[in-house]
Formats: C-alpha cells, sequence, structure tokens
C-alpha cells in the first residue's frame, strides 16, 4: 500500500484542482454538474482498507464541501459511496478479480465489468449529492434529469482519466 | 470481553460510517446561507488569489464588448446628467457633512461565479479593505439586479446570487404598483419567478419588473428583467415567469450600490418590531 501512497496524493491533490478550477467554473448548465473528484475514490485499490476507505471519503468529501461552500453534501455522498464501494465492487466485478486486488481499470477488468461498477459508484454519488442539494420532491423529475445527466458526464470524464493514470503508471512500470 | 473486541473488530467500519455520516449531516443540517457564505469567505482567502488570476485571462476575451458597453454607459449617464444639472436633484440631499447621495456606487471585479448550483454564490474581488460590508446590493453594469453582499474577507466579498433558491426581494411591474415576490425556482438560470401579483394586474409580454422601495438593500426601480409569461395561482394572483435582464453567466463585472442609511432604516423597523411582542 505504501508504495503507492506518493501516486494517490498526487491524484488526489490534481482531482481536487480540476474540480474546483476547471469544472466548478466550465457553468456548462444546471442539468450538467460533473463531479469529477470522485475519480479519486473510483481509483483507490481494490483490496484497500475499508475503514481507511472511509476515513478519506470523508477527507475528499470535506476539502470539497470547504471550498465549494455546499456544508456537508459532499461529504454525506463521498462517504457512503465509500461505504458501499466494497460491495459495489464485488457485485459488479466478482469476488475473483477483487480478491486479486490492485487499480481497477479496463485492462484489469474488462471493459464491460469495469464501466458497470463506475456507472453504479457514479449514479450513487450523484443521486445522493443531487437530492440533498435540491431538497424537494416538487420537481424531483427535474433532479433526476440532473442526476442522470451529470452521472453520465461525470462518468465519461473519469473514465478518460482513470486512461491516463493508467498509461502514466504503465511508463513508470 | 474478548467476545465484546472481536464483535466490535466485526463492526467498527459500520460504527465509522456511522460516526462520519453523522458528523456530515449534523453539519449540513445546522449550515444556513449565511455560514456557507462564510465557509466560501474563508477559503477563498486560499483560492482566490487563483481565481484572480483565471478571471484576469478571461478579461481580455471580453475586453472589446465592456469597452462599448462602457460608453455606451457614460452616454447615457452624461445624457441624465445635463437634465439634472438644470434643476435641484432630489437624489443630492444636504447634511451637516455636506451633500450626501442616498447611494453610494463602486465597481468590482467578479472572480468566482456557478450557474449550475441549486444555492449559487459569486465572489469578488473587493473585500472589507475596499469599504464592502455585508447587504450591499450587487447590479450589472447596466443596473440589472444580480445579488447582494452576505459576507467579507478583507481582500473578497462572498454574493448571494439571483440564482439561489434562498434568494428573495420584492419586484414590481414598472409603472404599477402591483408588487410580488421575486425568487429561483432552480431550474433555469435565465429566468426567476415573481409570485404573488393580484389577479387584477394586466400583464403584458415584456412589461418591465423593476425593484421597489420596500428592500432594505436594492434601490428602488432597478429592472429585474422582463415578463415572458404567467400562470393563475389558486384564483387568486399570478406566478409570473420573468426572464433576467442580468446575464448572470458572462458576468464579469459588477457595481456594488451601498444604501446609506440601511442600518438607521433596520435599526428602526427592528425597534418597532421588537416593541410589538
Amino acid at each position: 500500500m505504501m508504495y503507492r501512497f506518493l501516486e494517490y496524493t498526487l491524484l488526489f491533490v490534481i482531482v481536487v484542482l480540476l474540480q474546483i478550477f476547471l469544472f466548478n467554473n466550465l457553468n456548462l448548465s444546471v442539468y450538467i454538474n460533473p463531479l469529477v473528484y470522485m475519480a479519486f475514490i473510483v481509483m483507490l485499490p481494490m483490496e484497500i482498507n475499508r475503514a481507511l476507505l472511509l476515513l478519506l471519503g470523508f477527507l475528499l468529501g470535506g476539502v470539497m464541501d470547504m471550498i465549494m461552500g455546499t456544508a456537508g453534501i459532499n461529504t454525506i455522498a463521498t462517504v457512503a459511496t465509500s461505504f458501499l464501494r466494497p460491495s459495489i465492487l464485488i457485485l459488479t466485478v466478482g469476488k475473483e478479480d477483487v480478491m486479486g486486488g490492485g487499480v481497477p481499470g479496463i485492462r484489469r477488468l474488462g471493459r464491460k465489468k469495469y464501466l458497470r461498477y463506475l456507472l453504479i459508484l457514479i449514479f450513487l454519488q450523484c443521486f445522493i449529492f443531487f437530492t440533498f442539494e435540491s431538497l424537494t420532491w416538487s420537481y424531483y423529475y427535474l433532479t433526476l434529469v440532473r442526476i442522470v445527466l451529470s452521472t453520465l458526464m461525470t462518468a465519461l470524464l473519469v473514465y478518460w482519466l482513470q486512461l491516463l493514470f493508467v498509461i502514466k503508471k504503465n511508463v513508470n512500470n | 470481553m474478548i467476545k465484546l473486541v472481536l464483535f466490535l473488530k466485526k463492526i467498527y467500519v459500520l460504527l465509522l460510517f456511522i460516526v462520519l455520516e453523522f458528523l456530515a449531516l449534523h453539519y449540513y443540517a445546522n449550515s444556513t446561507s449565511y455560514t456557507k457564505a462564510k465557509l466560501l469567505t474563508a477559503s477563498n482567502s486560499i483560492v482566490g488569489g487563483v481565481y484572480g488570476l483565471f478571471s484576469d485571462i478571461n478579461h481580455y476575451f471580453t475586453l472589446k464588448r465592456d469597452n462599448r458597453m462602457l460608453l455606451d454607459e457614460v452616454t447615457e449617464l452624461r445624457n441624465r446628467l445635463a437634465a439634472y444639472e438644470q434643476c435641484d436633484s432630489t437624489l443630492v440631499r444636504k447634511t451637516p457633512e455636506g451633500e450626501l447621495n442616498a447611494y453610494q456606487y463602486m465597481s468590482a471585479r467578479v472572480v468566482n461565479n456557478s450557474i449550475t448550483r441549486q444555492e449559487n454564490y459569486i465572489t469578488l474581488n473587493k473585500g472589507l479593505r475596499d469599504g464592502v460590508e455585508a447587504d450591499m446590493a450587487v447590479l450589472s453594469p447596466e443596473g440589472n439586479i444580480v445579488g447582494y453582499v452576505l459576507s467579507c474577507s478583507d481582500r473578497f466579498a462572498v454574493c448571494m446570487s439571483v440564482l439561489n433558491r434562498n434568494f428573495r426581494t420584492s419586484g414590481k411591474i414598472k409603472g404599477e404598483n402591483y408588487f410580488g415576490s421575486v425568487y429561483w425556482d432552480g431550474l433555469d438560470h435565465q429566468y426567476v419567478i415573481l409570485t404573488e401579483i393580484p389577479k387584477y394586474a394586466e400583464l403584458v409580454k415584456g412589461d418591465t419588473i423593476v425593484t421597489t422601495d420596500y428592500s432594505s438593500i436594492f434601490p428602488s426601480e432597478m429592472m429585474i428583467g422582463t415578463v415572458e409569461e404567467w400562470t393563475l395561482n389558486n384564483a387568486t394572483f399570478y406566478d409570473v415567469k420573468v426572464k433576467l435582464a442580468a446575464r448572470i453567466p458572462s458576468l464579469t463585472d459588477v457595481l456594488l450600490v451601498k444604501y446609506i442609511d440601511a442600518a438607521e432604516r433596520t435599526a428602526l423597523e427592528q425597534e418597532v418590531q421588537a416593541a410589538e411582542y
């Protein structure tokens, strides 16, 4: 675990900076609000200790809340997704692959399994985030549109980031 | 005892989850627009400099447009000035300290702005050091309402955007006295809702909606937007969809307006309200 410490610290900083300075300022539409910082939780090694995963989720959400001024919404969502990630991994990828460990990626898991894992995890995050943000049931179908479009956009961006992360690792090896 | 330790070991992840989630929910449940703005103000002292850099770069692309608008503005102001020079202006009052306007204007640059969230805030590059304070009105350079200042640090100010579900002000149809409450429904960054307009009001598409005298933040007769469409609610009043005049997504500079008598006015109003209880 320790040998990846530097890489993951760097990843953490990169996703936070990308979120604050790029994706929070894109202002595409009320319906598309990508939560790209989730790339960090998506890419943590599969064999990671569950408690550590939770603490990292809490840290990531806390940092994002502090900077975005969202008062807890990011943390509520990231802590929940971090807690459920191991179960989602087993459900979507299968026990054997999870036991194998390593960074979840297309090469290790195959495109189909990886996309399933990615979409479910990101959907969960977006579902919690936007539900808490809107806090009303009156326009819930519009909140659903926000959830779906933001999930797709985020998944696309994380997928792309993951490719870069994996390429970088291969170059290092 | 060993059994207890084993049991705890089994469920400590769940316990940790519950504790962390509780902390986050607790913070969320106790937050208000004001605490959120405070949080943003604090984080701006770290990331505000970088926001400023980005907005500097953005600025170069809008220079031409800004220049043209400035010229239009100057021409119009000169015209208005000419009218006032002929007669005694009601806008200027004599006070012991000399002549004083009811409102004081200041310009500022937008360094951070969002439109995609349900609670959007705007960060400006001026703060306490420049004389900005809470409850100053924020207008676009053309004089259309944009929001108001919530909280300031030394160098930055965080403002409540019109595009925030907690934003409220009063608005009326220009030239008539039917007034209502203006808020954003969180759906489209081009429209706000003007509600509680009596059904006797005659609405025409394109009518101008302006601020009223009732606000201790916004000067009166400032443009909010134009009437787009309306629906009758409860058969008693209209909900009017208003197209915002200010183009918030492409906002680069704003005017800050300080209502000089605001403190005196709110103090008096609060005194009366307190006396009633």
